[in-house]
Formats: structure tokens, sequence, C-alpha cells
């Protein structure tokens, strides 16, 4: 009798075991919705959807907000289709005493236009005009119109002067930031969130992904890499964070003429899409305006520069599409890039 | 343990596992698809609980619309007057993949909840 109240009987045990094992099991699955749910916001801006996707903490509307206001602070300032905008106004009158904001970014843009031998190029401004990928009223120029317009390519045409006043030396310049806004932009949110306590977020720019900190399980945010061949469908996964992700490709803006597809990242040197053997570059950065540059500048440059060049000056990582289907990844992200096939890693 | 014991575990044990296969899932089991326009969330979509495929139109604030059709584990812009139709071109929301995004109406279908795991898309 002793015993049996001791331990009790065998199927007594069973039940008080199963009834544990339902509980421990109930508790797990069900979390605190305050603690756990992420604040979740949609805005257009920068002609382009800007998507927090998850954004945890207490703070997270109000930072959001406050973000979201400097992007349009940013936006009104930087676009080049905006009337009255400070870079519109620039390329209408051929000179201007620039802002801090557009002092920093136009300096960025010279860095790595000089680094890049000019692969990314921020005077490309008349020729995308002249391919009409502003208006959606496209264009395909002839020998003489591009031979014409690539006399004012060349960001090594700017003067800028140590107090920020800039001014093109040969009429017909402009320049567009917009390789380059979007990645400073990201900047300004990840500074905002990092003043507001926010230590776990996952933001869309436009396509550019910002990974703050990690999920608040500690593990890493996963990031999709979208396939090249215009499909919605994605060709691996990229395992990160408290870095930007940034994407170029030729598969979003495009136009087809005559059977012909010309899409819209231009080559400065020949004034044409780039064909560089490269169909989609995603550099992956701590720094978000260079991760926006650089996406860009290595589409122009090709594999086996850009191999060249990740080699010299490092501070990012990349992955490549090729057009053969080859896809190629530096050292760096070899662990924590899925990929459903084979490809080839880039050693230093 | 007696034969009692085992055969009233194994009645648990499948009693259960049957409450967690019927009883309705909320979380990363679902294909929730969300429908926002000019950034406000209009509709939740559970996908995989659709019966009966059907449409509806989504009026932009300049004056244009998309239709969206819905189906059994598929949701997608089926028409719309904007000016590029990428949001058509597009096709059927993947699983894993980015979003449907219709610029010129300021129109955005993506998953809120699924089993893929990824937690955005880069693209460019």
């Amino acid at each position: 009798m002793f015993e049996a109240k001791k331990g009790g009987s065998p199927l007594k045990k069973l039940t008080l075991v199963f009834a544990v094992v339902c509980f421990l099991f109930s508790s797990c699955s069900y979390s605190s919705p305050d603690r756990d749910t992420p604040y979740s916001a949609q805005y257009f801006c920068m002609d382009t959807v800007m998507d927090f996707i998850s954004v945890y903490g207490e703070s997270a509307q109000e930072a959001t907000e406050a973000a979201v206001q400097e992007l349009e602070r940013l936006d009104a300032l930087l676009s080049a289709q905006t009337a009255g905008s400070e870079i519109y106004l620039l390329n209408e009158t051929g000179s201007a005493q620039l802002s801090s904001d557009t002092l920093d970014i136009v300096r960025r843009a010279l860095s790595v236009y000089d680094s890049t031998s000019g692969a990314f190029d921020i005077t490309v401004y008349p020729l995308m005009r002249l391919w009409g990928f502003y208006t959606d009223e496209h264009h395909v120029p002839t020998q003489e119109e591009l031979q014409n317009y690539l006399s004012v390519i060349g960001s090594d045409k700017i003067s800028l002067s140590d107090d920020g006043g800039l001014s093109f030396n040969v009429p017909g310049m402009g320049i567009d930031l917009g390789a380059i806004a979007k990645g400073y932009a990201a900047q300004r949110v990840i500074d905002i969130f990092e003043s507001s306590g926010i230590e776990s977020a996952i933001v869309s720019l436009g396509g550019s992904i910002i990974a703050v900190g990690t999920k608040p399980d500690g593990s890493a945010w996963r990031v999709g890499v979208q396939a090249p061949d215009g499909s919605s469908d994605i060709i691996g996964t990229l395992s990160v964070s408290d870095v930007t992700v940034v994407t170029s490709g030729g598969y979003r803006r495009y136009f087809e003429d005559n059977g012909e597809t010309y899409h819209h990242i231009l080559d400065p040197h020949t004034g044409v899409p780039a064909d560089s053997g490269l169909v989609s570059v995603s550099i992956i950065s701590e720094d978000p305006a260079l991760a926006d540059a650089l996406s860009t500048a290595l589409f122009v440059m090709g594999r086996e520069d850009a191999e060249a060049y990740w080699r010299q000056y490092g501070g990012f990582d990349f992955v490549l599409i090729c057009d053969d289907g080859t896809v190629v990844a530096t050292e760096g992200i070899k662990d924590s890039f899925s990929y459903d096939g084979d490809y080839e890693v880039v050693y230093r | 343990m007696s034969t009692r014991s085992w055969i009233v575990l194994f009645v648990l044990l499948a009693a259960f596992c049957a409450v967690l296969m019927f009883v309705p899932r909320t979380g990363s089991d679902s294909y929730i698809a969300a429908v926002y326009s000019d950034g406000e969330l209009i509709r939740c979509i559970d996908i995989s609980a659709v019966q009966t495929p059907y449409e509806f139109s989504v009026p932009s604030s300049d004056g244009g619309e998309n239709v969206i059709r819905v189906e059994n584990g598929v949701i997608r812009v089926v028409y719309a007057d904007c000016r590029d139709g990428l949001c058509v071109d597009h096709g059927v929301l993947s699983r894993s993949g980015a979003p449907i995004i219709c610029l010129p109406h300021r129109l955005v279908i993506r998953w809120i909840s699924d089993d893929s795991g990824i937690d955005a898309v880069v693209g460019g």
C-alpha cells in the first residue's frame, strides 16, 4: 500500500508523464505575441517599394516611421526626376552647392568610379534619358547618337571643391545617384534603428535587403536570391546577419525592340546595356552604399574583373550568376550560401 | 508495464496525433498571402484553404485596377491596366519567391506565412 502510494500504478505514472509531455509541447508551440510578433509596414518611395517586412522591438513602429520620413527626405533631395530636387536643379544648371548628404553620396560615388575604372559612373544620366529608361518611352540609339552622348559621360569631367561646390566641365552633362542612393538610404535606416534600440529587423528597400541583427531566436536571416530568368523563383539562399544584400540584374527593367532585349544597366564606356557575361550580381557587405554601387559596377565589369576587384579591395562578398548558368561565390560566404547544385568558390 | 498500460498509452498518443493533424494551424504551416494597396493591408488570404477559385478587383488611387485570381495554393494578378504589366507577367506568387509588385498601382502581394523559411528575397 505504502509502495503503491509512493510510486503510483504504472497506468497512473503513464498518464502523468503523458500530461507533462502535452503541457510542455503546448508551452513550446505558443509564445507571447507581444514579444514575438514583428511590426510590418509598406511605403512607396524612391520609385519603388520600401517593405519593412519584420521589425522587432518595443519601438518598432516609431523607428519605422522615423526611417520612412528619412527615406522621403532623401528621395526629395536626390531624385533626378523630381522637379526642384537638388540633383534635378544641378542637372538643369550645370553647377550647385551641394548639401552635406548629397556631397557624401557624390564623394562615395566618385571613389567607386575611380576604384572600378569607370565601371560605376553617376554621369550616365544623359544616356539613361536617351534610351528612355526614365519615361518608359524607349528608344534604341543610333551609333551617331551614342558617340555624341559618350562625349559628356565620365565622372572625371566633374569638378568638386572641398566645400561642396560641384560643376560639370562639359555642357550637357548630368548625374543620377540612383545606383547608390538606396544604399546610402539603407545606412540611414540602420542608424535610426540602432538609435531606437532595434536589434532585429529585415527590410527590403526595392529588393535590396537590410538584415539587422539576427532573428529574435538568434538564428540568421534567410535571404533568397532571385533567379535571373524573369520568374519570381529563387536560385539559392543566404543566411546573413548585420549586412546588406544588394542584387543587380537586367531582368527587372528592360524593353524589347525588333526581337532584341535591352536592359537598363548601361556600360558607361560604350553607352549600351552591359554585356559582360553576367546576368546577376549580388553583393553582401556591412557597407550598404558600397554594396549598392558595386552590384552595378561588377555587373558591368564581368566575372574576371569582379574577382580581381574583390581580391584587391575586399570589404564585401558576392554571388555571381553567369549567362551560361555558372554560379560563383566568394569564400567569405561559402558556408552561408545554400545553392541546390554545384557552384564555384573564389578564394583570395 | 502491463499490456493494458501499453494499450492505453497507444490510444492516448494516437488521439494526441489526431488532434495535431486536424486542429486548424496557425503560423508557419499556413500559406497566407497578404494583399497591400498603397501600403495598406487590404486582404489576408489562406491560400491553402481555398476550395473554389475566385477573382477580385483592387482599384488604385489613379483610377486603374488590378484583378487578382485565387486558387488553391495559387495567387496571381490576371489583369492590370497599368503601364508596364509586370505584375501580370510575374505569374503566380512562388512559394519562396519574390513578391508580386505593381509599382504604377502601388499593389504588392506577398507571403506573410509559408513553409519556405525565406525571410526576404533580394533581386535586381
